[in-house]
């Protein structure tokens, strides 16, 4: 009996007409089997949520990449239009030229700059940066020249505090700062005064920015005082300078 | 037939619609998929007889056959007939050995592939007949890898159980 009622029922579902198939079939998909379809879309995104992982990650490192290629950029951008808004406030003419190579030493500390062709730069040229004195040109080999920085212990430089007009030599004795020395004992430099070049040494310009004063102290039994000044350059962090060429 | 086994019928008929949807797509190889509602049809028309067989394999024809509106009622129809059959060879074999069962799983499963396609694509059947014949047997092979697996899988079920 139950198979004659099966055969009955299974012959009135096929000839049954489509629209109406169509009908029940989308009943039962959507109500009855909602479960299963929606677990097998979970389980869809589960599979896929690898594959998306990967190429998330892929982009993210393209990205991040991309990212900091472009903060590079910015922040050369920045240095570019400070060096050319200095460029244009200077009476004396500026070479630019990029940095290719340290040359460290214990005594001796220079770096190697392209000169792209030379453009007139000859030994004893002042380098500087927008920030203030890098120091000078000590070697000109082919396109690229040997400049001397003011941490050097072979480096001096004319100096005078802006604020009180006392003079100066400015050198490096070892450390992280620079020595003002030959500052008599009796002028009144003061910590945060500002250092400039004075132009007296034959090879710097007037009114280069040298540093800030950080410590000024007069010492027991000599005629000069003790004035340490924190260079205004970051001579860690030199890409571009410039050399100057003092107008024909 | 009692609440128990009417309540093992209802979760196998689940279990086919369950294994139909999520898992034989994730499990095809090479577009071929396996078929659980034959598995479990030709299992309960060997052990339980041709009227459960019948009733089975209708209800999981039916429930697959909602996914194919065009062909609704055919699946039914073969599936109950072949369940029928089944049955009916519980009293002529000894079916206790897996391997027999296997091989009955395996012509049957033959059968309903080529009985199905016949039936719901009868101009593609003589068209198209080595395809046809491949195919069919590809799924009657994965059909009895899988039937192997459920078989003896219900067969050492209590031994699985004291396992874990």
């Amino acid at each position: 009996m139950p198979v004659l009622a099966v055969f009955c029922v299974c012959v009135i579902l096929i000839i049954l007409p489509l629209s109406l198939k169509l009908m029940i079939s989308e009943f039962c998909v959507a109500r009855l089997y909602y479960p299963f379809t929606k677990m097998d879309i979970f389980l869809t995104d589960v599979v896929n949520a690898k594959s998306n992982n990967i190429e998330l990650n892929q982009r993210i490192i393209k990205l991040s990449t991309d990212n900091a290629q472009y903060i590079e950029d910015h922040y050369e951008n920045i240095r570019l239009r400070r060096m050319l808004d200095f460029d244009l406030q200077l009476p004396f003419r500026l070479v630019p030229a990029e940095v290719i190579g340290i040359k460290p030493g214990l005594m001796s500390k220079s770096i190697i700059i392209n000169t792209r062709g030379n453009r007139g730069i000859i030994n004893n040229m002042p380098v500087v940066t927008a920030d203030g004195i890098v120091g000078k040109t000590i070697e000109i080999i082919g396109n690229t020249a040997v400049v001397q920085l003011l941490v050097d212990y072979n480096c001096k430089v004319s100096a005078v505090d802006q604020n009180t007009r006392s003079m100066g030599i400015i050198r490096w004795q070892g450390g992280k700062f620079l020595e003002m020395g030959d500052v008599p004992i009796e002028s009144q430099v003061a910590v945060g005064d500002t250092i400039v070049s004075s132009g007296l040494g034959g090879i710097f310009p007037s009114g280069l920015m040298v540093g800030t004063v950080i410590y000024s102290q007069n010492r027991g039994a000599t005629l000069f005082k003790d004035v340490k000044v924190r260079p205004a350059v970051n001579f860690g962090s030199l890409e571009e300078v410039f050399v100057v060429i003092y107008n024909e | 037939m009692n609440k128990i086994l009417a309540l093992k019928y209802v979760i196998a008929a689940a279990f086919v619609v369950f294994y139909h949807i999520i898992i034989a797509p994730r499990l095809s190889i090479a577009g071929v998929q396996s078929d659980m509602a034959i598995v479990f049809t030709i299992w309960i028309g060997l052990n339980q007889g041709s009227k459960a067989g019948v009733l089975f394999g209708f209800a999981a024809g039916l429930l697959i056959g909602f996914f194919t509106p065009e062909d609704l009622g055919w699946a039914a129809l073969i599936l109950a007939m072949l369940g029928y059959g089944a049955g009916n060879l519980r009293n002529k074999l000894v079916i206790e050995p897996i391997y027999v069962q296997l091989i009955i799983l395996s012509v049957v499963a033959f059968i309903y592939n080529i009985l199905f396609i016949f039936t719901t694509k009868f101009g593609l059947f003589f068209a198209n007949f080595p395809h046809v014949l491949f195919a069919a047997i590809c799924t009657t092979l994965y059909c009895a890898v899988v039937g192997a697996v459920i078989f003896y899988a219900i067969r050492y079920r209590y031994f699985l159980r004291n396992l874990f």
